[in-house]
């Protein structure tokens, strides 16, 4: 009896300690997708594809297949190489322009979900308020330059939606997040769509979906290093004209 | 013509019913928009060289489909801007505010060059000195 006791009391502590552990918490070391991005605009669509490895130390190996193949591998701190296999050639910048935290797999998994990363882009939480059962995050900056404010929407904790306003009063964007799956101990969407009002006539529709979700499998590509003899193109040299 | 006439009118009802459904959007509208577009391929269009390559490029020669795929490819660097000519430091406009704040410029860049891929005329964004180039 006493076992049976102190094995539910365990259990317990265990369901309870689940639910506190942050989305993206230490679970899952390595998770790798299958993405799709589909870009519409003008009656035109082009296709990107491409899949990513995230790991939990931040580390991003992305590997661009379509319309042509690259592997863009970056960290946290914003070290980006970006490889050229057809060429041999490593374009190299470590200005933090690109980190893995542009990929929303990594935003996910290292617990930045709540925010979609915006604190990492100075952003501050001006104000939550309840709007037919959900949840709504309104992040703004003072950040000259930057879109002021940004909404986020969530349903049963997690993230539904996020809209981009613009110092007048106007969204944007608006980026919609769908069809949520596990992966590991996570919640990941599988389709996000963005809609961009480029005009009050024109908008453009960005559909991205995840497919093939991986949990610590042992794709090589989560290991990549660029080959030491491709050639090194700096950035500084591609744009000097 | 009649392809984009359609797009614009799925583009305003997926807008209208992304509204009425409080922050959720018709999947199945928006899978409906992408089957009715063309699928480009603009590599097929490419110069060989072209990407990424650009230094070779000067902004006289600009092309709109050149242009849309330095976007595509780089557009977090601003490399597209310097193909199309416009102030020596524009890429590190781009790269110091987070990717072109964290890709929002840079996105609507590349919407933009894609209409101009398709009206072939992108002379509004040639020689731009302005950071948001379509503003």
């Amino acid at each position: 009896m006493g076992i049976t006791l102190k094995l539910r009391h365990i259990a317990s502590l265990r369901a309870a300690a689940a639910l506190l552990v942050p989305a993206g918490g230490p679970a899952q070391r390595r998770i790798s997708a299958d993405v799709e991005v589909k870009q519409a605009a003008g009656g035109k669509v082009a296709t990107v594809t491409k899949r990513v490895h995230c790991s939990a130390d931040g580390r991003a190996v992305i590997h661009f297949l379509k319309p042509q193949e690259y592997i863009l591998v970056s960290n946290i701190k914003g070290e980006t190489k970006m490889y050229i296999p057809s060429t041999n050639e490593v374009i190299v910048d470590n200005s933090a322009a690109v980190t893995s935290q542009d990929e929303l797999v990594s935003v996910f998994m290292s617990g930045r979900a709540e925010d979609l990363g915006l604190g990492m882009y100075g952003y501050r939480l001006q104000s939550t308020t309840r709007e037919d059962g959900l949840v709504k995050k309104t992040y703004v900056t003072d950040k000259a330059g930057d879109i002021p404010k940004v909404e986020i929407v969530y349903e049963n904790f997690l993230p539904i939606y996020c809209g981009y306003v613009d110092a007048s009063g106007k969204t944007i964007t608006k980026t919609y997040y769908s069809q949520y799956v596990p992966a590991g101990r996570m919640m990941l969407p599988t389709r996000t769509t963005s809609i961009t009002y480029t005009s009050p006539k024109d908008s453009s529709v960005m559909r991205t979906i995840y497919s093939d979700i991986r949990v610590d499998d042992d794709d090589p590509l989560f290991d990549f290093q660029v080959p030491s003899n491709a050639k090194v193109v700096s950035t500084s040299k591609l744009l000097s004209k | 013509m009649k392809k984009f006439i359609i797009s614009l009118i799925a583009i305003l009802a997926i807008a209208f019913s992304a509204n009425a459904a409080n922050y959720k959007v018709d999947d199945a509208a928006i899978d409906a928009l992408i089957e009715a577009s063309a699928e480009i391929s603009p590599l097929e269009l490419m110069p060989a060289a072209a990407v990424p390559a650009a230094a070779s490029l000067s902004a006289g020669d600009a092309s709109p489909i050149a242009s849309f795929l330095l976007c595509t490819f780089l557009g977090g660097f601003g490399v597209h801007r310097h193909y199309m000519g416009t102030r020596p430091w524009m890429w590190a406009i781009y790269t110091f505010t987070g990717f072109g704040i964290f890709g929002i410029v840079p996105f609507v860049d590349w919407i933009m060059l894609l209409i101009g891929v398709v009206d072939d005329n992108i002379s509004a964004y040639c020689g731009n000195t302005r950071f948001i180039m379509w503003a």
